[in-house]
């Protein structure tokens, strides 16, 4: 059964996931299924057929794009939007890290994705020589977490029941930083994170 | 070891009903980057697939500006790359013009606060969505004024001659006032024309056939081109088109008469 109420936008996705070619076939086929837009419908196979023609051209266009230009003007957009959202923080600078959020985030990378509370506490304890409670554990993760120093991610019940809502947490770009300038500073991060950064 | 990562789900259906899913490849393709750290993103950007590149570009939150700008990069790379090869036949202004709205648009839907059909087609097939895009910005831009005089003045326009050409290259190209007036009753003539034709000219093949010849001056095998379609199939349906504009307009005069012979009746 086709969802008639579809806006126009999501017909000429769902057309183009579907077909291949512009066709005269198609045309009537996708207008039969929503006659409320036989015009456009029309008006786009004519305008998509006339640009695969084109694309298709042997000669390459003559008509050359600065694309470093193009792709500068949209990063800026991009990153303005993600901004204005919220998605990206302005770039403030991180606290300095206790040794214990230090070590912490020392095992989260070390263990490179598949790090979650327990297994990073045992790390956490292994780097330094001191047993870790998992309740420190947790509220440091939360710490970090909020500072977007790493990032956490949960197991797909479907295909691991067993591990069902685990988090896995990873280490962010930011806090590859962090931890090079942990590394200057603290004898033990600097022992464990070897060659890193 | 987490093998099995919960990726973050489509919440879209196809117009059938049928919930949107990744293809397969991109699913592994994302779980293999998750498990990898953020820093090792950046090195494998170029080769990933552009779904990929959505759903990473999704899950940058924070302070990562750095990453965020440098996927972004390689995603407005791959808009251009795409975009670029559909948009073809243009000056460059508006070229430019056509990719960068492409661009806008494609990074709004990426950035996209609510999901909905179109942003979680970005995920599904991007390449098709940017072509899409692509053709509408083009189509747009042929329905506008400087479109439409783009399209009159191409150079394989069947009523240009070389002595216009030549003169037209060597003449000031900026309109005056004079042609202004003339281009805005063309304009208006066109309009008119057009409106004529949509309420005679009911299948909507014919009607845009119709329209693409005699208002763009499209010739019968551009016509061909852009409908798929054989000639004997063009030429039906223009001849149609026209049979229904000729007896529209017989009609109107018929009934001109009519009136006019009551009122001397009267």
């Amino acid at each position: 059964m086709t969802d008639t109420n579809m806006t126009l936008e999501d017909v000429l996705d769902a057309l183009m996931l579907e077909e291949q070619e512009p066709s005269y076939a198609a045309l009537v086929r996708w207008s039969k299924r929503y006659p409320q837009y036989r015009d456009e419908l029309t008006r786009y196979f004519a305008t998509w057929s006339l640009q695969r023609l084109r694309a298709a051209d042997p000669e390459p266009d003559p008509v050359v794009v600065d694309e470093e230009k193009l792709v500068a003007r949209t990063v800026s957009y991009a990153l303005d939007l993600a901004r204005q959202q919220g998605r990206l923080a302005p770039a403030a600078p991180i606290e300095p890290l206790s040794s214990f959020d230090q070590l912490m985030l020392t095992a989260v990378y070390l263990l490179r994705g598949a790090g979650y509370s327990v297994n990073i506490s045992d790390k956490v304890s292994g780097i330094s020589g001191k047993p870790a409670s998992l309740g420190a554990t947790f509220a440091s993760l939360g710490r970090l977490e909020r500072l977007g120093l790493i990032t956490a991610r949960v197991t797909d019940a479907r295909t691991d029941p067993e591990h069902k809502g685990r988090r896995y947490f990873t280490a962010t770009l930011a806090a590859e930083r962090v931890l090079a300038e942990a590394k200057e500073t603290s004898e033990i991060v600097a022992d464990f994170l070897g060659d890193f950064a | 070891m987490s093998s099995a990562l919960e990726l973050r789900p489509l919440t879209s259906m196809s117009p059938e009903g049928i919930p949107y899913t990744r293809f397969e490849a991109t699913e592994i393709q994302i779980v293999r980057m998750l498990l990898l750290l953020q820093s090792a993103w950046i090195l494998a950007a170029p080769d990933l697939h552009a779904e990929t590149l959505v759903y990473l570009i999704r899950e940058i939150h924070g302070r990562d500006d750095e990453l965020f700008g440098l996927l972004a990069a390689e995603l407005a790379k791959r808009v251009w790359g795409i975009g670029g090869a559909f948009a073809q036949g243009f000056d460059l202004i508006t070229k430019e013009d056509i990719l960068w709205r492409v661009e806008q648009q494609i990074f709004k839907l990426v950035l996209a606060e609510t999901p909905s059909r179109q942003s979680d087609f970005l995920e599904i097939a991007f390449g098709r969505a940017v072509e899409r895009r692509t053709n509408d910005a083009v189509e747009k831009h042929n329905a506008t004024t400087w479109g439409l005089r783009e399209v009159l003045a191409r150079p394989d326009n069947d009523d240009d001659d070389d002595g216009d050409e030549l003169e037209r290259s060597i003449a000031d190209s900026r309109a005056g006032p004079e042609e202004n007036l003339l281009h805005r009753e063309e304009e208006a003539v066109r309009r008119k024309r057009y409106w004529k034709m949509r309420r005679v000219v009911k299948n909507p093949m014919h009607l845009e056939a119709l329209r693409l010849q005699i208002c763009e001056g499209y010739s019968i095998e551009e016509l061909m081109a852009c409908f798929n379609a054989t000639r004997g199939k063009v030429n039906y349906a223009l001849e149609t088109a026209k049979k229904q504009m000729r007896d529209a307009r017989e009609a109107q005069v018929r009934q001109g008469a009519a009136s006019r012979n009551g009122d001397t009746q009267q």
